[in-house]
């Protein structure tokens, strides 16, 4: 019995040991585990899920809390999107009154998160969510952080934000202690919180000898309006660039709003009259203008005189704000009192009170401004048109119809843009009665109006115009049937077609057959009329009624189009062809394969393959039997030009085989601009990122293409998009491009290595690196070697890896990749070794050249993709296979198989050398 | 290139000079008897310098009505290849300050990114200069009102760099936007209106200016003033990702596709509407949750106004029998494509909309009002960021359209007025 007690004892307590009670760190990674959770779900699809994703970890407490900030890396790290997308959607989700505690609960958190030291952009991140949903409570917490050099800037905003007397007091307080950098901050903070309490502080450093401080500190002081700010703001600083004794008059003008604003309109009004008084020069007038307003904003209607005298004033913009304030202010007393200052003012000033009348709105100024209708000057004639028709209405149309006599186009115009104010019923008839009785310019003007009111009663009339020996008459009138045809015109317009008439004639005639067809009712019908007419028409002729057609469509003209693309007449044939490749539906496609495959003609090739393109766009079919239809035409192209065609229809069908299609031009030099353009646009994402095509083959495609993209922005937008795959990849930058992180200097081999004691390998390793730190430097982001120096070495060793490293070298260069410590992915000068770069140069037993030489030009760059797994290599050299899944020899042990694990080396080989955009991801066995 | 200031001596000289002009008891010397560089006597032709030459700059080098003075840029490869494009007698800047410095230049194209946009502009108001800036007009709702006064107080004549409203083919709904105005002011459509804008009704969300979550550090490019560059953004580590054609992507300097075509596409709507004065009361996304720092696509966004019109950005074109706009009395579609019978004729017999000012350089010499200016531009603007704003916090939203503030909603108020970086304020 005590013996079973005793092995049940020493079971439990082997049990108690293994799975006792949950310590603290247990907990803690059953939280992590939770809030990852979550946090895998964010972003939001909806806002009903982000904030059901924000309530569960609102949930987890303050504790869960924290973990969720704690997982937050800098950028350039791992990627935390879903951290920032979950803190973020917390920081949002909290805002409305009824979750004021769980609010609470957030910022406190995020204050406790800040409190830990880190890396500095995490906790300018959260000191933003503060600024979202931060109130008077964490002004506390946020004090601190005013005196730090990089958390300043986003703590001030933060509490400018926030903007209740705890914050300014803390902003104040700060002030003094603060670093001259820091000081801006909060100087400019005190400022935009209009702080009085800051003035005397503030006072100092308008005087200072930084330039920035005294701007800063002239600025806050004005926006106060506090009046002991008057001294320093009245002081110019001698020493001030031009623009700080420029802006001195601006914050002048801003001080007295201030003072205005907290009720001495007195003191206000005396800076404004004085300002007004002093800034009288051309370049200055703005100046002026804002005192003037604030002038009228302080002293109302009682401004309206003294305004009245500034329309006297030389300066046209002067006179400009002064009409602006004035027509603040309604009643006809004004409007009178602004007609009559039309009396003996210059010209400008009177043209500027015109417009302002009409502004007004008020008729009392009408006969006034009629009058100006009669002016010897054109000018004021110009300026009383608008302004006559705004305010008399349909009384102002006799006198239009009378300025019509005019030669001057401007104010043929004018005038003509004025009658269109008026329905067709008031100036119609009298248009067709005053037809006759104009010269041309006006005739041409009359009849646009006529087409423009759809004067079709008077269809005979434009006929009738249309005929006239003066081209501008004729030309509007043709212009005019187009907007007025019925479809019983139809005939009568194609037998006008037939008739001599110049390009342009024929155009317009041509649009009106398209307007007067289209009213037909039957869509298959429309063209029956021309299509009759074809048949007994000259080859000239017969080409311009071809024209029309694809405007007006209809199975019978398709095909009589079709017929006469084997017209024995070039230009007809010429005219088919083009008007099949403009054809509005998908039924031309056929006709168009035909036609590109059949006629020898390199330019009925091309309209065909344009015509194709854009109607497999326009037409709802499926990626795939776009991508079929693409295919077909890209069989049918064989000059550049023409593949170039295709190629960009491809760039709309987001899909691999598309890819693949396109990047198969990359290696041509007379493509691989468009295809490299045409790939990106099939690659990249078009709707955020969610249609973007993913994986490795397409970052090598990508890389690949990039590097025939002229434009810079494109270019910019594919490398990032690159990195951006790269990363959802889970490939890790092994090069930071500012540093040599994550490498170190080369010691010997594997073998020597392993033969050497700890000390031996130290003292080696730290000379290494001495030497490393000479010859290899991190430059505009490349990673650069001088030629002088050892190979470049991981830090880490890696077992089964999948990399991406773009290189390149120089004439007669020299380098490789050493995979596991070992030799090596051979790079070289394909000029001096055609067989090219990637193979596995040191293999002797098994293939060690590449399949074929894909090296670029020396002097470009190269983008290598490199997988190993167990003993097998695959090289892709520029998107192109060069070693297929080879055995790596053993270069230091021959007779053994590649080491199972080791690190990567750039190999330096006496040549300068250049890498970048260096990335690696560990495969999992 | 220029020096960045005049020399102690030459100060001192002006100095001595004002006081000798009896500007004494105001020491701050008026522009006009400092001289200041290159003060000229005004002429008749109007010029111009472009702030930000990158791959937008270097279109407005070319753009008429004003002769170029000036380039400037933040990246040296930028600016040297403007020059390279430009005259002899265009100059150089690394600093668009000393840009604004010159008295010979009439007018400033800013065609920074956005981030830039309202203090450039607001410091070329204060400096006198008339503004061509490009879209979208701010990055915040805070920027766009500072920026609209300082035009206005400081009597400037102001336009954004989009012009659909009153010329051009409106993107592939494939007419210009004054038929359709037209139509809208006639009230054959009846009242309120819907506006959907999608593929199907003829507009790309460009969902491809979309920014990347995961940035690595890389070191930056000795020809990049990245300090510079990014202004008053908050510092983030340098990615090329951020910048130059790709800087679209990211909130803290625009947003995605939505703040690349959104003004082109919502201001013509903002005008066809009637709305230039006033913005709508309710923003309500659909969208996937947004990144905090890289813009991602969305599905819808609705916006509403008071008297019920709607605008619906259909980013995934859901409905792909949508017409452009519906209203009770009927609907129009891509193509100037109607359900109302013989529209054609009813609307040829009626009048034109009113005509606007579409000649920028004829309106900075006569001191008028552009067409798409500082107002209705700001409004425009502002659909752009209740868009973005609304898609960041993942939620609908209420707007003030007088206050121009989010109703209840402190966080949407904080993304309204975000302080910058210093030393740059509004």
């Amino acid at each position: 019995m005590i013996r079973h007690l005793k092995i049940l004892l020493a079971i439990g307590l082997t049990l108690s040991l293994a799975f006792g009670p949950l310590n603290a760190a247990d907990k803690t990674s059953a939280l992590d585990a939770r809030v990852s959770d979550i946090v895998a779900k964010f972003p939001g699809q909806t806002a009903a899920a982000k904030d059901a994703l924000a309530a569960e970890l609102i949930a987890l407490g303050p504790e869960g809390i924290m973990r969720l900030c704690r997982m937050l890396v800098p950028p350039g790290g791992a990627d935390d999107s879903k951290i920032r997308y979950a803190v973020n959607g917390l920081a949002t989700y909290v805002a409305p009154p009824r979750l004021e505690d769980q609010r609470i609960v957030f910022v406190r958190t995020l204050a406790k998160a800040i409190e830990q030291e880190g890396p500095p952009d995490v906790r300018a991140f959260l000191i933003s969510q503060v600024e979202l949903c931060g109130r008077n409570e964490s002004v506390k917490p946020l004090k601190r952080y005013l005196l730090d050099p990089k958390l300043c800037a986003p703590a001030t905003r933060a509490l400018v934000t926030i903007g209740t007397p705890a914050a300014e007091a803390a902003i104040l307080k700060a002030l003094g202690p603060a670093s001259d950098a820091n000081r801006l901050s909060l100087i400019n903070a005190l400022g935009e919180l209009r702080s009085r309490a800051a003035t005397k502080k503030i006072l100092p450093y308008t005087s200072s000898d930084n330039a920035a401080l005294r701007q800063a500190a002239l600025y806050a002081l004005a926006n106060t309006g506090d009046h002991l700010a008057e001294p320093a703001l009245d002081k110019v600083h001698l020493e001030a660039g031009f623009y700080e004794r420029a802006r001195a008059p601006s914050l002048h003008v801003l001080y007295a709003r201030r003072l205005a604003e907290s009720g001495n309109s007195a003191g206000a009004a005396r800076i404004c009259i004085g300002i007004i008084k002093t800034y009288t020069a051309a370049g200055e007038i703005h100046i002026s203008s804002a005192a003037l307003t604030l002038l009228t904003d302080i002293k109302g209607k009682e401004a309206v005189e003294p305004l009245f005298a500034v329309l006297g004033n030389i300066h046209n913009d002067l006179r400009a704000t002064a009409l602006e304030l004035i027509n603040r202010f309604e009643g006809a007393d004004i409007t009178t009192g602004l007609a009559a200052k039309m009396t003996g003012a210059p010209v400008e000033a009177q043209t500027q009170i015109i417009a302002s009348l009409a502004l007004r709105g008020d008729k009392t100024a009408f006969p006034a401004v009629r009058d100006k209708l009669k002016s010897d000057d054109k000018a004021l004639r110009l300026a009383a048109i608008p302004a006559a028709t705004r305010l008399g209405g349909s009384e102002v149309i006799p006198d239009l119809f009378g300025l019509l006599n005019s030669e001057d186009s401007a104010e043929i115009a004018a005038v003509e843009q004025s009658l269109l104010q008026f329905p067709k019923d008031q100036i119609v008839p009298e248009a067709v009665n005053t037809l006759e009785k104009v010269p041309v310019a006006g005739q041409a003007a009359l009849i646009r109006i006529m087409a423009a009111r759809g004067a079709t009663e008077d269809l005979e009339l434009i006929f009738a115009k249309a005929k006239s020996p003066d081209e501008n008459i004729r030309l509007a009138a043709l212009r005019a049937l187009e907007p007025l045809v019925t479809e019983n015109e139809l005939a009568r317009l194609i037998k006008l077609l037939g008739e001599p008439l110049t390009p342009p004639e024929k155009v317009l005639i041509q649009n009106a057959i398209v307007a007067s067809a289209n009213q037909i009712a039957d869509p298959e019908s429309r063209a029956d009329l021309i299509l009759e007419a074809m048949p007994k028409a000259r080859a000239e002729n017969l080409a311009d009624l071809i024209h029309p057609l694809p405007e007006i469509g209809g199975k019978k003209a398709l095909e009589a189009v079709l017929a006469q693309t084997r017209s024995d007449d070039l230009e007809v044939q010429t005219a088919a062809v083009y008007a099949l490749s403009q054809w509005p539906d998908f039924g031309a496609v056929a006709p168009l394969f035909d036609i590109c495959r059949t006629m020898g003609s390199r330019k009925f090739l091309n309209l065909g393959l344009q015509g194709i393109v854009r109607l497999v766009e326009a037409e709802e079919l499926s990626s795939q039997e776009k991508s079929k239809l693409l295919t077909e035409a890209m069989a049918v192209a064989s000059e550049p030009g023409e593949k170039k065609i295709v190629l960009e229809g491809f760039s709309g069908v987001k899909t691999m085989d598309s890819l693949r299609l396109v990047s198969s031009f990359l290696d041509d030099p007379n493509l691989n601009a468009e295809a490299a353009q045409a790939a990106a646009l099939i690659a990249l994402p078009s709707r955020g990122e969610e249609d973007g095509l993913a994986g490795i083959e397409v970052i090598r495609t990508l890389k690949k293409a990039a590097g025939f993209v002229a434009d810079e922005n494109f270019k910019n937008r594919i490398d990032n998009y690159v990195r951006t795959l790269l990363a959802r990849e889970g490939f890790r930058p092994l090069f930071n491009g500012q540093d040599l992180s994550g490498w170190k200097g080369l010691v010997g081999d594997p073998p020597s290595r392993s033969r050497m004691s700890p000390q031996e390998l130290e003292k080696a390793q730290a000379e290494a690196d001495a030497q490393m730190i000479s010859h290899w430097k991190a430059v505009d982001g490349i990673l650069a070697f001088d030629g002088a120096g050892q190979s470049l070495s991981t830090t880490r060793d890696y077992a089964e890896f999948e990399m991406f490293v773009d290189w390149k070298i120089e004439p007669k260069g020299d380098s490789g990749i050493y995979l596991r410590g070992s030799p090596q992915v051979q790079i070289w000068d394909a000029a001096e070794r055609p067989e090219g770069s990637g193979g596995l140069y040191n293999n002797e037993k098994g293939p060690n050249k590449p399949l074929k030489q894909a090296d670029n030009p020396v002097g470009e760059w190269n983008s290598f993709f490199i997988r190993m797994t167990g003993e097998r290599v695959t090289v892709y050299l520029n998107d192109i296979l060069v070693a297929d899944d080879v055995v790596m020899e053993n270069y230091w042990e021959r007779g053994q198989p590649i080491y199972s694990s080791g690190q990567v080396e750039l190999q330096a080989h006496s040549t300068p050398l250049y890498f970048r955009e260096i990335y690696l991801r560990e495969i999992k066995p | 290139m220029r020096n960045k200031r005049i020399s102690r001596r030459e100060f001192l000289k002006r100095g001595v000079t004002a006081a000798a002009a009896g500007a004494a008891g105001r020491t701050i010397i008026p522009r006009h008897v400092l001289g200041g560089q290159g003060f000229q006597a005004p002429s008749d032709e109007l010029t111009k310098a472009v702030i930000g030459v990158g791959g937008m700059g270097r279109g407005h080098l070319r753009y008429p009505g004003s002769r170029l003075l000036a380039v400037c840029d933040v990246d040296e490869r930028h600016l040297r290849a403007a020059l390279e494009v430009s005259g002899p007698d265009v100059a150089g800047y690394r600093d668009f300050r000393e840009v604004l410095e010159r008295a010979d230049i009439d007018i400033v194209h800013v065609v920074t990114p956005p981030h830039w946009h309202a203090l450039i502009s607001i410091a070329a108001a204060e400096a006198g200069k008339d503004i061509w800036c490009e879209k979208p007009m701010t990055r915040t709702i805070g920027e766009g009102r500072r920026l609209v006064e300082a035009v206005q107080r400081n009597g400037r004549v102001f336009r954004i760099n989009t012009w659909f409203r009153f010329e051009d083919i409106f993107y592939d709904f494939g007419t210009p936007v004054k038929p359709i105005k037209k139509l809208v002011q006639s009230g054959l459509l009846g009242w309120p209106l819907k506006a959907t804008i999608s593929e199907t009704t003829g507009f790309d969300w460009k969902f491809h200016q979309s920014g990347f979550t995961y940035l690595p550090p890389q070191p930056i490019p000795k020809e990049l003033d990245y300090d510079m560059w990014l202004g008053p953004a908050p510092y983030k580590p340098y990615n090329s990702h951020r910048v130059h054609g790709t800087f679209r992507g990211y909130w803290d300097y625009d947003g995605g596709g939505l703040g690349d075509m959104g003004m082109h596409y919502l201001d013509p709507v903002q005008y066809l509407f009637n709305k230039d004065k006033t913005s709508p009361v309710e923003v309500e996304p659909d969208s996937p949750q947004q990144h905090p720092d890289a813009c991602g696509a969305w599905r819808r966004i609705r916006l509403r106004y008071a008297d019920g019109c709607e605008i619906i950005l259909d980013g995934e074109n859901k409905d792909k029998n949508a017409p452009f706009l519906e209203g009770p009395g009927g609907k129009l579609f891509k193509g100037f494509i109607s359900d109302i019978p013989d529209l054609k004729e009813e609307l040829a017999a009626l009048p034109d909309p009113e005509p606007q000012v579409t000649d920028f350089a004829e309106a900075v010499r006569s001191r008028r009002k552009f067409a798409l200016n500082e107002d209705n531009g700001h409004r425009s603007c502002t659909l752009v960021k209740m868009g973005k704003i609304a898609l960041q916090l993942g939620r609908p939203l209420r707007f003030d359209p007088e206050k121009q503030v989010f109703i209840g909603d402190e966080e949407a108020n904080r993304l309204v007025n975000q302080p910058m970086r210093a030393p740059w304020h509004l």
